[in-house]
């Protein structure tokens, strides 16, 4: 997918003269070592980036527990269709169990994400406007992001915390507040960068996941 | 002007929101949007089932000759009640400080303009722009104007105490011309 680019953030009518984007503090960037993305938002972008936030809300313990529950369910289906073979309600309930054993192995893997997944896209669907365009500019000690109605200067040091997962890489405001960039629309020596730049401001707050 | 309409913004403050102003503003909308979440709502429902419990009592005694399970089980739900009533809206408002309290952005003191259309908030570190379309909702209690929606900042809040007597009539004559029936004291 090719990637868009990079619009020219000082020409967007979006940012004010007064805000730390113009055109002056722009340029004194230019010596210095920085990335500039800008993609097109799409609907699986943002399914993606809810799969990824959802997974990242839920502990791993949680996760460990609920698989070892269906593991368990399903050996004690084995043991009910053992004990109770003899049962007319026997397989009524081994098949119960087992089922249910097998929901809750697949349930943070499979089911939850495409529910997730299929609750976003269809929100986007009902809310296509939303569909815009996002800049990022990432800097050795901060990143600027610009969006419709919306533009920051954000020092790494200021973000709670920084998730890289498969396809995504979100950037925490607060702890349910992410901004997104789907690495998509960065090249590989770009994400090499991003993440020298993360690494070395955030040190531990700054998990990588599944990164590829 | 950020917005289509041409003119001067009716509200203009500048204010510096705590973890607890955006914890109570949040339940607050919260509890407007869903009332089933309010905690008499709850504490009446969960009480209702105790008193059914109680209410079946003698059926039970009558067939099984004791009383003990449907007892235990209305003296549960009313210890629920009371949990509903009493308990868990400070687990919630410390749960939402606690999330809050992460955000730090938030927290910093920012100039807020609202004008006929839209809406800017801008602190040290962003600037937002939003169209009154994209909110759902305007609550006015007595201590917080409250905006639900958005697309980018998806919760406004003006806290009264940091505005004086005639920012508060401005904010609230303006908000109530936008918001028409989607406004609402509480």
């Amino acid at each position: 997918m090719q990637r868009e680019q990079t619009q020219n953030v000082s020409e967007n009518p979006k940012v004010s003269p007064e805000h730390p984007e113009n055109p002056e503090s722009l340029e004194s960037l230019e010596n210095k070592e920085e990335i500039s993305v800008s993609f097109l938002l799409t609907k699986e972008d943002y399914g993606a980036y809810c799969v990824e936030a959802v997974k990242a809300r839920i502990p791993n313990r949680d996760r460990m527990l609920i698989r070892i529950l269906g593991a368990v369910s399903i050996l004690a289906g084995f043991m009910l269709a053992f004990f109770l073979r003899e049962s007319p309600w026997g397989f009524g309930w081994t098949a119960c169990l087992e089922l249910l054993g097998l929901v809750l192995l697949i349930w943070y893997d499979f089911i939850l994400p495409s529910y997730v997944r299929a609750s976003a896209c269809g929100y986007m669907d009902r809310h296509r406007e939303q569909l815009t365009s996002r800049n990022f500019i990432f800097t050795p000690s901060r990143f600027f992001y610009t969006s419709d109605g919306c533009s920051m200067e954000i020092p790494y040091q200021k973000l709670h915390q920084a998730l890289e997962s498969g396809g995504m890489l979100l950037l925490y405001l607060g702890a349910d507040d992410p901004l997104y960039l789907p690495k998509r629309a960065v090249s590989q020596e770009e994400l090499e960068t991003i993440r020298s730049f993360l690494s070395s401001s955030l040190n531990e707050k700054f998990h990588q996941e599944g990164a590829r | 002007m950020p917005g289509f309409y041409e003119g001067d913004p009716f509200f203009t403050g500048e204010i510096t929101l705590s973890p607890k102003d955006l914890a109570k503003a949040s339940l607050l909308a919260q509890r407007q949007k869903k009332p089933a979440s309010r905690p008499w709502v709850r504490g009446g429902m969960l009480l209702t089932a105790s008193l059914l419990f109680l209410a079946v009592i003698p059926y039970y005694q009558a067939v099984y000759n004791e009383f003990w399970f449907p007892l235990a089980l209305c003296l549960l739900f009313l210890l629920l009640a009371v949990g509903a009533w009493a308990v868990l809206p400070r687990l919630e408002e410390e749960e939402e400080i606690r999330r809050f309290s992460t955000d730090g952005f938030r927290l910093e003191p920012a100039r807020v303009c609202l004008y006929r259309d839209s809406f800017t908030l801008e602190n040290a570190f962003q600037r937002f722009t939003e169209n009154w379309v994209d909110f759902q909702n305007c609550y006015e209690s007595r201590e917080y104007f409250i905006v639900t929606g958005g697309k980018n900042y998806r919760l406004l809040v003006l806290p009264k105490a940091q505005l004086s007597q005639k920012q508060q009539e401005e904010a609230a004559f303006g908000l109530q011309q936008q918001f028409a029936f989607r406004y609402k004291k509480v």
